[in-house]
């Protein structure tokens, strides 16, 4: 460890208010982010939050330098992971551990989605954020800190269609909702010198360049942090980005190159806080779905590799406990970004198959078990070579038996009720007999009396009518 | 999350707080822990757990052991419940006896329920020697409050205390911290809500937990991710079964049961009598 660079870094991190925008079309203003009045990059498809951890012991304490100093580097280890520009958005909020304002998660989600005064802006329909928080302890030189990460989009819900393809390419569909959208992370335990090497790596020598070259000087950035800084990422290339300076009062300096450290290899926070790589994933997936069908192919392909690059990471270092169980909303966040390309009906093998795995690391999870059968189902339906046989078979009865179990264990689910109406609707069109006893016909009857059900989604109880008996 | 042996022997060094308290009676019990009349709302307790070397020498676990496992209760509550409604809080000088007959006083856990107490652990290490060098073996015992104050609603069902045990083990701070982020603890957790909202006659809740306990414990069971217990898994997959017929049983005679869960079973249980 270089103990100059080291304790320069250290000053660094113990300065105020960072604020790190990377947003297409941020005009200025005042940028400073407090949890009553969160700074929103209404232009960014994905506003990140990063909120100071609080202690296990007592949450009201303020931070010791440690603690602080993780905030700031969660948020350069975003601006460094490279995982997109123009449409990021990265913020610290403040959170005044004396104040009497409620900035719990959920105030906070709420302040930006507009639901509750008083956020600077608001976060855009079908847009997204998400949120890091984290309860951190120091017990010696260790410092223990557990991540939870929570994300949501405004006035959409994580839910994607599987289709049921007939060989006149009519479509059906199964509705599956994403199984979580939060978890926390396993703990981890790690020590300051480990961060304060990683502070080193990520902090020191950060210089805003005229061009992306080495030669080149610069001026040295971080002696302009404590003042309330912030950027709009511009461009990147290789281990490069062209950022646009804010201050707290607008832009402030022309913009300029500033170079992923290369240190950073040497000392990664990723591998102190693996759960960085998750949340890196779920702004890719964020950033898939918010798109939507608008996404040019090129860049869903680089969404997709990127995503699955992190994933893999993730996985590769994942912990017992909460870390499975994000592994498992990984592999369903693949499933629906798969699904949510161009040809979803090709993708449904792969699909199935994902959310397969998410099934397994979630197994009280209904959404998570709801996908892997009505996926598990398609592929057999769209298997079939006799639909006599198809309807003699056990796909029709396994999956009624598993959307029942699904309405049992969660009674709320409403698309455990939504595709078992679909099944039913299913099993009359395919003239299959038998099926509907006085208690399914009952049990039909009660789940189409429930307003919510026909409020929310009249559309299920009005399936496509004509379907090929055979492929 | 590596620890290992140098951690804990670092660990037991600096945490020979010695055991030296007074008789541990309920009255006392509750004393020993502030934290339980403090914190509000549903809670869980984390204990003692205590240490005995192969030299003789004995003591609590403190500081950076707590903290590992209150992490890893925070997260499972966290991950179970998406909320923090429920909250962990250590109570390293509580000392329960070993063979739980401390909850025998029914107006102690009486008082346990009354301040929403929905699971106590707490434990011992021990020490032993071998030619290959040191290891442990580590109890783990867990009290579900509900199913112990609440054994005339679940009909006589046995399994309010459970006791996991991780033998021969040369990392044992880490298989204690496992525990929490096991799928028994979730299935634990799951039970002991169902019989909380089953004692309250909320059968849709209690159903749902007892349910996704069931779901837990049996992809657990099948998977052979469980550790070795008292009583054996098998045996609590039958009582959560059991349980879970209970229910359906009380919300169909019950009346004013409005739900789906009644239906629902029928429907399944003729389907795969």
């Amino acid at each position: 460890m270089k103990t100059k660079s080291c304790s320069t870094a250290f000053m660094v991190a113990t300065s105020t208010l960072i604020v790190i925008g990377a947003a297409a079309g941020v005009q200025s203003g005042e940028l400073a982010s407090s949890c009553e009045e969160p700074l929103v990059f209404s232009g960014a498809a994905v506003n990140n939050y990063v909120k100071p951890f609080t202690g296990v012991k007592d949450p009201t304490l303020p931070l010791d330098e440690s603690g602080r100093m993780l905030g700031l580097l969660v948020l350069f280890d975003g601006l460094y992971s490279q995982i997109g520009h123009g449409s990021l958005g990265f913020i610290n909020l403040v959170v005044d551990p004396r104040s009497k304002t409620d900035c719990s998660d959920k105030a906070i989600l709420e302040r930006v989605m507009g639901k509750r005064c008083c956020a600077k802006d608001q976060v855009r329909p079908g847009h997204a954020v998400t949120l890091l928080s984290g309860s951190f302890e120091t017990i010696g030189d260790d410092i223990y800190l557990m991540l939870k990460v929570e994300f949501m989009r405004k006035n959409v819900e994580e839910t994607v269609d599987i289709p049921l393809v007939d060989a006149a390419g009519e479509n059906q569909r199964f509705t599956g909702r994403l199984p979580r959208t939060s978890v926390f992370l396993t703990p981890r335990r790690f020590t300051r010198v480990q961060l304060f090497q990683v502070a080193d790596a990520y902090l020191s020598d950060v210089r805003l360049r005229e061009s992306p070259s080495d030669s080149v000087s610069g001026e040295l950035l971080e002696g302009n942090i404590g003042e309330g800084f912030s950027f709009t990422v511009l461009e990147a290339r290789d281990d490069w980005m062209r950022i646009e300076p804010w201050g707290v009062r607008g832009r402030n300096r022309d913009p300029g190159w500033v170079k992923i450290p290369r240190a950073i290899g040497q000392a990664n926070l990723r591998d102190l806080l693996p759960g960085l790589y998750f949340l890196d994933a779920t702004a890719i997936y964020l950033q898939t779905v918010v798109a939507g069908e608008t996404i040019a192919p090129g860049r869903y392909r680089r969404n997709l590799r990127g995503f699955e690059e992190r994933r893999e990471q993730f996985r590769r270092r994942a912990g017992k406990g909460g870390d499975q169980k994000a592994l498992g909303l990984l592999d369903a966040m693949h499933g629906f970004m798969l699904l949510s390309s161009a040809q979803p009906a090709a993708a449904l093998d792969q699909a199935a198959e994902d959310f397969a795995q998410a099934a397994e690391l979630l197994p009280s999870n209904t959404d998570a078990l709801g996908l892997a059968a009505i996926s598990r189902f398609s592929i057999s339906f769209r298997d079939r070579t006799q639909t006599e046989e198809f309807v003699r078979g056990s796909a029709l009865p396994e999956l009624e038996k598993t959307l029942l179990r699904i309405i049992d264990a969660d009674p709320g689910d409403f698309y455990g009720k939504v595709n078992f109406e679909r099944l039913c609707v299913l099993r009359q069109q395919l003239g299959d007999s038998g099926w509907e006893t006085p208690d399914i016909s009952r049990l039909r009857e009660r789940l189409r009396a429930d307003s919510l059900l026909l409020q929310k989604d009249a559309e299920p109880f009005e399936m496509v009518p004509r379907m090929e008996p055979n492929r | 999350m590596k620890h290992g042996l140098l951690w804990f022997t670092a660990m037991t060094l600096a945490a020979l707080t010695a055991v030296g308290q007074p008789e541990p009676t309920p009255d006392n019990e509750l004393r020993a822990c502030e934290a339980i009349n403090n914190t509000s709302g549903a809670k869980v307790i984390l204990s003692q757990i205590e240490y005995t070397l192969s030299d003789g020498t004995s003591g609590i676990m403190t500081d950076d052991y707590d903290i590992g496992i209150q992490m890893a209760v925070l997260q499972a509550l966290g991950n179970l419940f998406d909320s923090d409604e429920i909250k962990s809080v250590l109570c390293g000088h509580r000392t329960p006896k070993s063979d739980g007959s401390d909850f025998d006083d029914s107006e102690y856990v009486k008082v346990l329920i009354g301040r929403d107490v929905l699971m106590e652990m707490w434990g011992k290490i021990r020490e032993r020697s071998s030619a290959s060098g040191p290891s442990f073996k580590a109890d783990l015992l867990i009290m579900i409050m509900p199913a112990r104050a609440y054994r005339d609603v679940a009909d006589g069902l046995d399994f309010h205390m459970l006791r996991s045990t991780i033998e021969q083990t040369d990392d044992v701070e880490e298989a204690f911290v496992d525990i929490a982020f096991g799928d028994e603890f979730e299935a634990y957790l799951c039970l002991a809500q169902a019989l909380r909202a089953f004692a309250n006659e909320e059968f849709d809740g209690a159903k749902s937990y007892v349910a996704k306990a069931r779901l837990v414990w049996q992809a657990a069971l099948e998977a052979g991710r469980l550790p070795s217990m008292e009583p054996t898994s098998e045996s609590v997959l039958n009582h959560i079964l059991n349980l879970e017929n209970k229910i359906v049983e009380a919300a169909a005679s019950s009346g004013s049961y409005s739900g789906d869960a009644v239906l629902v079973n029928s429907i399944l249980e003729k389907r795969e009598p």
